[in-house]
């Protein structure tokens, strides 16, 4: 068991958390939740995105920035793109050295849950 | 010389948070407890509790709870004087009953006689027609043949309730809304019957919508003192499974009261009762008709030990070692208001499915006025060998809103890692305008909540806020060497 804060609204919240294996039991604000991390092993051809390079937009939001354009190479820890859902900003760093190659999206496009933001090939 | 056995050992027929509420009734009256348990159950509170534990062994209730032999053979062996067989399991069970008493130990609750008469839903209503308890008007008559059944029906008035003589659990149970679809229910009813009980036999009762749930706790003793202990109401049911329970009923005038506990006092000397006992009926507008007996302590006896400051497990020790009643119906006052929430393992974002699991951590807000009736505690494991009910939350309040904005309360501040409940739901229920204002029947589940809560929506706010909490949390572990790395970084920057 830990005690985790939260800043919403500006107010500081004191939220119990407990990890157990892939999932975060929490309770806030009077109710619990139990938040399953995404899996490795769903999502296109049963891996992940830190294993594909290949990133889907992991809900609705725009894009901000994009840093990178088809056919480039980048290394690891590189950032890609900022998207932004939320009021808060989000970065796709590249999981390991590799070409940019698809580019799906553009700075200002609205995404929707799912969408294929960019997908990195390894270089061998 | 005095009837009065002293009791020195009580042997503990039964398993969660009710062995754990039997056991202490044994502590504070000076007597030794002996926990009857299969093996997931080394894993429950009343394991830690007890004086003294017994492995029947296995994983399933037929292979320990419900073994007529292996119990009373335990019971034997430990050198207990009793058995209290708690509620469900073997508790309604006549031959068990007789059984004990035949190992010359007492049974805490009735006379076996009175277990077999209540348990058959004809003989019951028979006795209590006799009493002069209001039943619901039908047929229990030996002519089955379609024809004079159907007949039975047209008199009896539409809609009609075919149900199996030797039924339960809603099977061999059907609903007639016509003369033109009765036979094709009566067939199917004795089908099921058959089926499940091996006698096609039915009775007819007249099909009661909108009613209330309505039952009086009642308790009598071997020198044919009988009282009642005010009413429950437990309208709010999912498939005849109760969730939540409260005392007194919100629906009931003072007249109507009097009436009623009259009805089950003399319910419970028809069958000269002794033990507790619950009479059950249903109410609809102002007339209640005798629905059945429970010969057993109920799950929510504790609304009534609040509002009536009574403890009913102790009660039932006492009367079984043959003290008389410890109260007279004079001295029994109703208090305040009690509401009581059954907390399930289960998650109502998926239709209620049983979920199971090691409890991880909880806690509870105990405070005046609040009780809590648990199984398990933290590091022990729900299984799916058992009923999903993990616990109860009672709360005591001055009036019935009082008692309403608390239980809320404790709704809010009680959390349970590593199983869902259904506590949301129960949230959902308490704050229900049909609820609150009272008028709820036994069809405010299906009419309101059909689909429990439905599916759970998450925001993206919360996915991220949940994602973060995950990754915080695990910062603090060692395992974080050996976790995969997420590519995404939130900088928590305000846009």
């Amino acid at each position: 068991m830990k005690t985790l804060e939260v800043i919403k609204d500006g107010k500081k919240i004191k939220v119990p958390a407990y990890r157990h294996a892939t999932s975060i039991w929490y309770h806030l604000e009077g109710r619990t939740y139990k938040y399953e991390m995404p899996s490795k092993n769903r999502g296109g051809a049963g891996a992940s995105a830190e294993d594909s390079g290949v990133f889907t937009a992991p809900m609705p939001g725009k894009i901000m920035k994009v840093m990178v354009s088809k056919g480039q190479e980048v290394k690891t820890g590189e950032v890609l793109l900022v998207m932004e859902a939320m009021k808060m900003e989000y970065s796709i760093e590249a999981p390991f050295d590799g070409t940019i190659a698809n580019l799906e999206c553009s700075p200002d496009q609205q995404v929707a849950l799912g969408d294929l933001l960019v997908s990195l090939e390894k270089i061998d | 010389m005095s009837r009065v056995k002293n009791f020195k050992k009580i042997a503990v027929c039964n398993r969660g948070e009710v062995a754990v509420r039997i056991i202490r009734a044994c502590r504070e009256l000076g007597i030794q407890s002996v926990l009857l348990h299969s093996d997931p159950d080394k894993n429950s509170r009343a394991f830690r509790m007890a004086d003294e534990c017994v492995n029947l062994g296995g994983n399933t209730s037929a292979e320990s709870y419900l073994d007529i032999q292996k119990n009373v053979n335990a019971a034997i062996k430990v050198g207990a004087d009793a058995v209290h067989p708690g509620f469900g399991f073997l508790s309604e069970n006549a031959d068990f009953a007789e059984a004990v008493i035949a190992a010359g130990l007492t049974f805490v609750g009735p006379m076996p006689d009175s277990i077999r008469d209540m348990g058959d839903k004809v003989s019951a209503k028979k006795i209590m027609e006799a009493a002069g308890v209001p039943c619901i008007p039908g047929y229990k008559g030996s002519d089955q043949s379609g024809e004079k059944l159907l007949k039975e029906a047209v008199q009896i008035g539409f809609p009609v309730l075919i149900k199996a003589a030797a039924g339960g659990g809603g099977r061999g149970m059907k609903v007639s809304r016509s003369k033109e679809d009765f036979l094709e229910n009566l067939e199917s009813a004795q089908r099921e019957s058959l089926a499940a009980f091996g006698s096609q036999i039915v009775f007819l009762e007249k099909y009661l919508e909108d009613t209330k749930h309505i039952e009086f706790q009642i308790f009598g003793d071997s020198y044919g003192n009988h009282v009642h202990l005010f009413e429950r109401e437990c309208s709010v049911q999912r498939r005849h499974q109760k969730i939540v329970e409260e005392a007194p009923s919100p629906s009931l005038s003072e007249s109507l009261r009097e009436e009623m506990a009259s009805a089950a006092v003399r319910a419970a000397k028809a069958v000269n009762y002794m033990g507790a006992g619950t009479v059950e009926f249903l109410l609809k507008g102002k007339e209640f008709y005798f629905l059945e007996m429970n010969t057993r302590l109920q799950v929510e006896h504790p609304v009534t030990e609040f509002v009536t400051g009574t403890d009913l497990v102790q009660a039932q020790i006492m009367v079984a070692s043959g003290s008389p009643l410890p109260w007279s119906q004079s001295d029994i006052k109703l208090t305040g208001h009690s509401i009581e929430c059954r907390l399930y393992a289960e998650d109502p974002y998926q239709m209620g499915m049983p979920s199971t699991g090691e409890i991880l951590f909880q806690e509870f807000p105990f405070g005046p006025g609040r009780r809590f009736d648990f199984a398990f505690d933290a590091g022990d494991e729900v299984t799916s060998y058992y009923d999903p009910m993990i616990g109860k939350l009672i709360a005591w309040g001055e009036n019935r809103f009082k008692c309403l904005e608390r239980m809320q309360t404790i709704l809010r501040e009680s959390v349970i890692f590593g199983v869902h409940t259904n506590i949301e739901f129960l949230k959902e229920i308490l704050a229900h305008s049909e609820f609150v204002d009272g008028s709820m029947t036994t069809g405010f589940i299906a009419e309101h909540f059909p689909n429990a809560l439905g599916k759970q929506e998450w925001t993206a706010e919360e996915i991220e806020l949940a994602q973060e909490l995950y990754r915080t949390a695990r910062l603090s572990k060692l395992e974080q060497k050996s976790a995969e790395q997420s590519p995404w970084n939130v900088l928590w920057r305000n846009v």
